[in-house]
Parts: structure tokens; C-alpha cells; sequence
């Protein structure tokens, strides 16, 4: 009796019901106007690394693919920023010559274990959504059809969660040859909850890497890293600029000689910007007092084997993303309030500028003022431990310089797909 | 007893219906119009996606239509309110004789209600068609011919107290893609020298490379191709002053091409000429080589909703010895199973009897604690697997970027 209760005889009228209310459609045709009859380029502009260019040529294929934004009548900025359960992704269209003045901005959210192929389905059906007010003024929109699908929306206020996400990994990998190997294993524990008032964001990991290397047949060096870390960060948000927070972390390092470390800090940050812009633009300012406790492994160069610290951090932090390219500057300085002279300072730079018809400059620049070492072991470091950069080493700076330059020219008609002989 | 089963059904179908119901309520933006155009208005209120209010102060949208005099030109003019507020949009339409006004008119009315309907909950809701066949690059005029090249490099340095490295890099791309012949020319430099303070003594290690690949490949149909591979290479990791080669290729593609994108099982051949120049004399004791090599492989990979599946076996061999050969395989899976969970795994391994520049002096630790040099082996392997589980809510779509990430 109850195993015939729902698809019983009335089987055939329940499914055409629900076929009707869930799949009632309408199908439009697109239509003509006259205003616009030439091919509109688009140029793609992304700094997320998401976006599959060939899938898009693929499926997008009444458009052409600028290589210089100059030459485009659309060029979409593609950016995205992490929310609780995955990534919210931002395309913002802007019209040029004759389309000029005719924007528009589209967001959707990608779950953080969808597939590759979810992820650039959804990227190129937006994509289309954020098209039409282009080719609606072009001859193009008989090539387009629109349904609309009357379809299963649920109620999204309904979150029993109430917006905690946890997620559990594990990654492991094992390779070698004859006389090297080497294991890595990661296992990760996070647990998130980012709503507008309140962010509660914990993280966990543990990492362990191990490497032999057959020096002779009669000597092996083995090199382990080991590193455990629990971080757990929760932010108050007090209107479109300002936040509050705390920072807790418990840390086992074998690289930083740390048998165990904690750290409690309050923080405080303020944005010029407002934080809806973030995708764009940012300048924050940053800075928390924190409290220490440190164990070491080894004795340390101060004769330490263990201590307790307070010092504090200041962090000015820019980020702009334009048409034109993006920048990035940040500096930050760190000390100890028991010895002025245990301190860091930092500054960073990154320009990424379009300059003019496919020619693209690439800046990067960082420089690292250390005193602040506390941890370095007495002992030293052997030569393998220097060569396999397992441990931390002593030094009073760091500094990375790069620079690249890239000028791409050619035909504007690169859409053609040939995938003949791949990567062979 | 039938008349309770039918009442349960009738409830289940009502609540169904009102759920869904209420739900789309909720998101369907109002529509105010105004329009001097007869038998307009009926037709918009059959538009589904929008509900058609009397109130003005109602209205996330208002549309004007006005339509000229003497012929069928129909001006629209969108404005938004709420949380459409500064979308504003206007559009003139000319509607062509052969066509019949209204249904013209409302179909461009609502294609151009989507720049609204992308802001709401909605915008999941409907399936945009683009013509396959209209290719944008038919018929264009392209002085280039279909060439697109690109220059480029880059310095990197970094350095601390007692260790520094230093990078050079440069590349040159040319290529020219058509449906009927790809063709790609690749140059490529890069110089990277490392040095590291020891106690008493400094290391330095140098890593070069340099290497020119260019490949022309003919299609013959949806399945075939042929071709030609040609190229140098320079590497002091491979103890390779000179590697160059000319092959012909061929290959063959079980799914069309066209589905490339989402399937791929190809099976490709390639046999010519190898030339190799040592730098130092090898464990064989030779300074160079002329010789004949064969490449044989199979691949298949997939990308869709579920995930990528990645899977190859390849092999080669020398003519004059068929004990010099080298097997390999790559496999690699991305599964997205039910729920959270997401599982990745990948095996790779090789057997190797081919380590023809293998230099015949023994590499130093610091050359084997580095992996500046070649060693010698009779395989490799690689296993990794991943495994993640998300649980937890569906609707956490908030951003908050405050104190970064």
C-alpha cells in the first residue's frame, strides 16, 4: 500500500502537472535592428586566472576576441573575491566608441568545489547575459535565441547551516627515482562563516615533507619539514570602513625552530575605499598589538628556550584595478616592545600596465629590512639544510626584484580554435 | 481511501505550486509602462519574467515607448528603481516591413529587460542560444592574415644576506591558427644562476636553457591531422650542448575536434631524425649522436560537469637499439562526487633505458641536493591524491573582505 501511494496510477497526471508548473516555457526569437552591422570585439580582461579563453571562443562565437583593448568595442574585467562558500565573481562590461557610456556590472557565485567545467559554464552564460545590451544594437541578435524557464527557485533565506561552511582535506603526494624521493602530505580543517556583519574564519593545517637523496652508496641525506598551524581570525564590521578584529594562532614550525608559538592579537583596520569596491580598489590601513609565547627546539642564538613577547604591527595596503592594469603597494613594520631594535619594515610594489597596443610592463619590487630573528637556533644550519632550504637562515634583508615586459601584435581575427596535435 | 489520496496529492501539487510560486513572486521585478502604442500592453503583460503595475512608486522599471509617425521606429526608454537604481538604458528599433510590429517590438523589449533580470534571482532562468555557425571571423578583412606574434621577458633577482639567484628569461611566439593549418613557431631563453654562502666555501649553480620548437599541422577532416615537428634545444640539465630534430607526425582523433573542449582520445605518431651534442662526454663515450627515433602515444581526457579525467601511455625508442626506449604513463582524475566531497587522483610512471646524455663524471652532492643535473635511473613515479569535503551552507555567499585573507 505505501510503496504505491505516490506513483500509483495517478503517476502520469502527477508528472504532467509538475511538468507544467516547473517547465512552463516561452521562447523568443531575437530580432534585427539596423543600427550596428560590424563584428563586436570584446577583450577579456582577467585577473582571476578562471577564465578559459578556447571554451569561450568556442561557445561565444559571434563575437571577435580582441588582442589589444584599444581595438575592442567591450572590455570586461573579469575579478572575484572569496565569500563563506566558494568565490563571488564580478564581470563589469564597458561599452566603447559606439557603444560608449553603456555599462554594466554582473555578479555570480561559484561553489568552492565545482568543477573546472561548472566554473567556465557559468563564466561564459553570464558573459552572454552581460552581451546582449551590446548586440541588441547590432545586426547580430537573429543569431541569438532567449527561453525563459519557469523553473524550481527556492527560497534562499532558508539556511538551516545559517552560513557555517567546514571543509576537511587531505592531499598527499609521493614521488621519486632511483636515488632521490621525497613525500608530501597536507591535511587541512577550515571552518568559515562570512556574513556582512561578522566574519569567523578558522584554519588548520598540518604539513609534513620528507626528501632522500642518495649522495654515494654509502650516504643518504634525508631533509624533513614539519608544520602545524591553527589560525583563527573573527572580524566585527562597523559600517562600509572600518573593522575590528581578533587574531589567535597556535604554530609548530621545524623551519622556524618553533616546538610551539601562540599569538592573541586585536586588530583594527580602516578602508578609504568603501569594502563593496573591494574587487576594485582598496587602501586599507592595518594594525593589531600582539601577545607571544614562544617554545623553542633548539637553544636559540640569544640562548632562549623559550619566551614571552609583545609587540605590534602596523600595515598601509593599496590595490587598484583599472582598464589600464592593476597596481599594488603595500608596506608593513613589526616590533617588540622589549627591544626597539628586534624589528622589520617591508614594502612591496606590483604595477601590471596595458601601456599601448599589446605592449604589457610587468613591475615587481620587494624589500625586507630583518632584526627580528628571535628564533634562529645557536646551532646554525648544515650545508644541506642551506641548499634544501629547509630552515630558516640568518639575515638583516631580502629582496626580490622582477621585471617583464610582453608586446603581443597581429591579426585582431585570433578566434580560431585548432586543438590538431595539442601538447605533444 | 481514494478520496484521501487524491486530497494529499491535490495538497502536495498546491504547495508545490504556491512554494514556487511565492518564491518567483518574490523576485519578479514590477514593469510600470508608458505608452502611446496600442495593443502594446497586452502583449508586455505576457511577458513572464516581469509583473505590469498601474503605480508608478510600484516600479523597479519604467519603460516609455514611443513610436514614430510615418514609419516603425520604436523608441524605449528604460529607467531603473531600487535596487535597479542607475540602470537606465534607451534604444531605438526599427522594425522591418516583413515583420509582424508587436511580436518585433516585444521581443527586443524583453531582450532588453535582461540588463535587469542579470541583477535578480532569476537570471538562472533562462537559456541564451548564440548561433554556433555565425562565426565572428568569416569574412573579415585582417591584414595580419592571421599572424599573431608575441615578444617578451623578464628579469627576476632576489637575495638575502648569504643566498641569491638571479633569472633571465626571453620568448618569442609566433603563430597563425585556421581551421585548416596551425602553424607555431616557439623560441625560448632562460639563464638562472643561484648562489649560496656556505661556512667556508660559496656554491653557485647555473641552470640554462635554450630551445626553438616550431610545428606545422595540416587537418584533414574532423578526425585526421599531419604534420611537422622541428626543433633545438639547449640544456645544461640534460648535459645537451645541441638536441635537434625533424619529425614527421600524424594523428588521429576518435571525437571530432570540434568537441575538443570537452573529449579528446587521440592516438599520435611521430618518427625522424635526432641529433644530440654533448657537453660532457657520456657514460656510452660519445661526444654526439645521428640517430632515428620513433614516438607512439595515446591520450584521453575528459571535462565535464563531474569533473576532468586525464589519461596517457607514450612510448619511444631508438632504431639502431631497441633496448634504448622510455614508457610512460600520466593519469590523472578530478572527480566532484555527491555533496562536498571532490577526490582527485594521479599516477604517473615512466621506464627508462634511455639516458643517452647521461654524463659519464658523477654528479656532486650539491648538483644532486639542488636537481641541477640529470641522474641516472631506470624509472620515475609520481602518486597524489587529494581528497576534500565541504559540508555546511549553501547560501554563504557573502563577500567581507575586511582584514584580508
Amino acid at each position: 500500500m505505501k510503496k504505491g501511494f505516490l506513483f500509483s496510477s495517478q503517476k502520469p497526471i502527477i508528472i504532467y502537472l509538475l511538468c507544467l508548473i516547473l517547465f512552463f516555457e516561452i521562447t523568443i526569437n531575437a530580432q534585427d535592428s539596423d543600427n550596428f552591422t560590424s563584428i563586436i570585439s570584446i577583450y577579456i580582461d582577467d585577473s582571476t586566472g578562471a577564465v578559459d579563453e578556447e571554451f569561450i571562443k568556442e561557445k561565444i562565437s559571434l563575437v571577435n576576441y580582441a588582442i589589444d583593448r584599444k581595438d575592442s568595442h567591450v572590455h570586461v574585467i573579469v575579478t572575484s573575491l572569496s565569500t563563506g562558500s566558494g568565490t563571488e565573481y564580478v564581470l563589469e562590461f564597458y561599452g566603447k566608441k559606439k557603444f560608449k557610456n553603456i555599462d554594466d556590472r554582473i555578479t555570480f557565485n561559484i561553489y568552492s568545489n565545482d568543477s573546472d567545467d561548472q566554473i567556465r559554464k557559468s563564466l561564459v552564460y553570464n558573459l552572454k547575459l552581460g552581451l546582449f545590451p551590446y548586440l541588441i544594437r547590432t545586426t547580430y541578435l537573429k543569431d541569438l535565441s532567449l527561453t525563459y524557464k519557469k523553473q524550481n527557485l527556492l527560497d534562499l533565506s532558508n539556511d538551516p547551516w545559517d552560513k557555517w561552511v567546514f571543509t576537511l582535506g587531505l592531499q598527499g603526494s609521493f614521488n621519486g627515482e632511483e636515488s632521490t624521493n621525497t613525500l608530501n602530505m597536507k591535511s587541512t580543517f577550515d571552518v568559515d562563516r562570512v556574513t556582512e556583519d561578522w566574519r569567523f574564519d578558522l584554519s588548520s593545517n598540518y604539513t609534513y615533507n620528507k626528501s632522500s637523496y642518495e649522495i654515494s652508496s654509502t650516504e643518504t641525506i634525508d631533509s624533513i619539514l614539519d608544520e602545524k598551524t591553527l589560525n583563527l581570525t573573527i572580524v566585527k564590521s562597523l559600517g562600509q570602513h572600518w573593522g575590528l578584529g581578533v587574531n589567535g594562532r597556535v604554530q609548530a614550525s621545524s623551519y622556524s625552530n618553533l616546538d610551539f608559538s601562540s599569538k592573541l592579537a586585536p586588530a583594527i583596520e580602516y578602508n578609504i575605499f568603501p569594502y563593496s569596491e573591494a574587487n576594485r580598489r582598496i587602501f586599507r590601513i592595518h594594525y593589531w598589538p600582539g601577545f607571544y609565547y614562544q617554545n623553542y627546539t633548539e637553544e636559540t642564538i640569544y640562548d632562549k628556550w623559550s619566551e614571552f613577547l609583545f609587540g605590534h604591527y602596523l600595515l598601509c595596503a593599496y590595490s587598484m584595478k583599472e582598464q589600464w592594469g592593476q597596481i599594488d603597494f603595500s608596506t608593513s613594520g613589526f616590533h617588540y616592545f622589549h627591544d626597539y631594535e628586534k624589528y622589520y619594515v617591508n614594502i612591496a610594489n606590483t604595477y601590471s600596465v596595458n601601456l599601448f597596443k599589446g605592449l604589457s610592463l610587468d613591475l615587481y619590487g620587494y624589500l625586507a629590512m630583518i632584526h627580528d630573528q628571535l628564533t634562529l637556533p645557536k646551532g646554525g644550519a648544515s650545508q644541506e639544510e642551506i641548499l634544501l632550504q629547509q630552515v630558516e637562515i640568518e639575515t638583516s634583508y631580502t629582496y626580490t626584484i622582477s621585471l617583464g615586459l610582453s608586446y603581443k601584435f597581429g591579426s585582431k581575427f585570433s578566434n580560431i580554435i585548432n586543438p590538431r596535435f595539442g601538447y605533444y | 481511501m481514494k478520496n484521501i489520496r487524491f486530497f494529499i496529492y491535490f495538497m502536495l501539487i498546491f504547495l508545490v505550486a504556491t512554494g514556487l510560486f511565492c518564491a518567483q513572486e518574490k523576485s519578479i521585478p514590477n514593469l510600470f509602462i508608458e505608452a502611446d502604442v496600442a495593443n502594446l500592453r497586452e502583449a508586455i503583460e505576457k511577458i513572464e519574467f516581469v509583473r505590469l503595475v498601474e503605480n508608478m512608486d510600484l516600479a523597479q522599471i519604467s519603460l516609455k515607448i514611443r513610436k514614430h509617425d510615418f514609419d516603425s521606429i520604436y523608441y524605449l526608454e528604460f529607467k531603473g528603481f531600487g535596487d535597479f537604481e542607475g540602470i537606465d538604458d534607451d534604444y531605438v528599433i526599427k522594425i522591418k516591413s516583413e515583420e509582424d510590429e508587436i511580436q518585433s517590438i516585444i521581443k527586443n523589449i524583453e531582450i532588453a529587460l535582461l540588463k535587469y533580470m542579470s541583477k535578480t534571482k532569476l537570471k538562472n532562468n533562462f537559456k541564451i542560444h548564440f548561433d554556433k555557425n555565425m562565426k565572428a571571423n568569416k569574412k573579415q578583412e585582417d591584414e595580419w592574415d592571421y599572424w599573431v606574434f608575441q615578444v617578451g621577458g623578464s628579469i627576476n633577482l632576489t637575495g638575502e644576506q648569504t643566498r641569491d639567484t638571479q633569472t633571465f628569461s626571453g620568448f618569442v611566439y609566433a603563430d597563425r591558427i585556421t581551421d585548416e593549418v596551425r602553424l607555431d613557431i616557439n623560441l625560448s631563453a632562460s639563464y638562472e644562476s643561484q648562489n649560496y654562502e656556505l661556512i667556508d666555501s660559496t656554491i653557485t649553480s647555473v641552470y640554462e636553457n635554450y630551445s626553438h620548437t616550431s610545428s606545422l599541422v595540416k587537418s584533414l577532416g574532423d578526425h585526421f591531422a599531419y604534420g611537422f615537428h622541428f626543433g633545438t634545444t639547449q640544456s645544461s640539465y640534460d648535459n645537451l650542448d645541441l638536441y635537434a630534430y625533424i619529425t614527421p607526425a600524424v594523428e588521429y582523433n576518435l571525437f571530432p575536434y570540434w568537441k575538443s573542449n570537452h573529449y579528446i582520445l587521440r592516438a599520435y605518431y611521430r618518427a625522424g631524425y635526432v641529433y644530440n651534442n654533448y657537453i660532457e662526454e657520456t657514460v656510452y663515450n660519445k661526444w654526439e649522436d645521428h640517430l632515428a627515433k620513433q614516438w607512439l602515444s595515446l591520450a584521453f581526457s575528459a571535462n565535464e560537469n563531474w569533473g576532468t579525467i586525464l589519461a596517457s601511455i607514450s612510448g619511444s625508442n631508438y632504431f639502431h637499439d631497441l633496448t634504448l626506449y622510455r614508457l610512460t604513463t600520466n593519469n590523472s582524475i578530478d572527480f566532484k562526487l555527491f555533496g562536498g566531497l571532490a577526490l582527485s587522483l594521479g599516477f604517473d610512471f615512466s621506464l627508462i633505458s634511455s639516458q643517452l646524455s647521461l654524463p659519464l663524471s658523477e654528479a656532486s652532492e650539491e648538483e644532486i641536493l639542488l636537481g641541477e643535473i640529470l641522474l641516472e635511473t631506470s624509472f620515475d613515479y609520481s602518486l597524489t591524491f587529494g581528497f576534500t569535503y565541504t559540508f555546511g551552507s549553501d547560501k554563504a555567499h557573502v563577500v567581507n573582505p575586511r582584514f584580508g585573507y
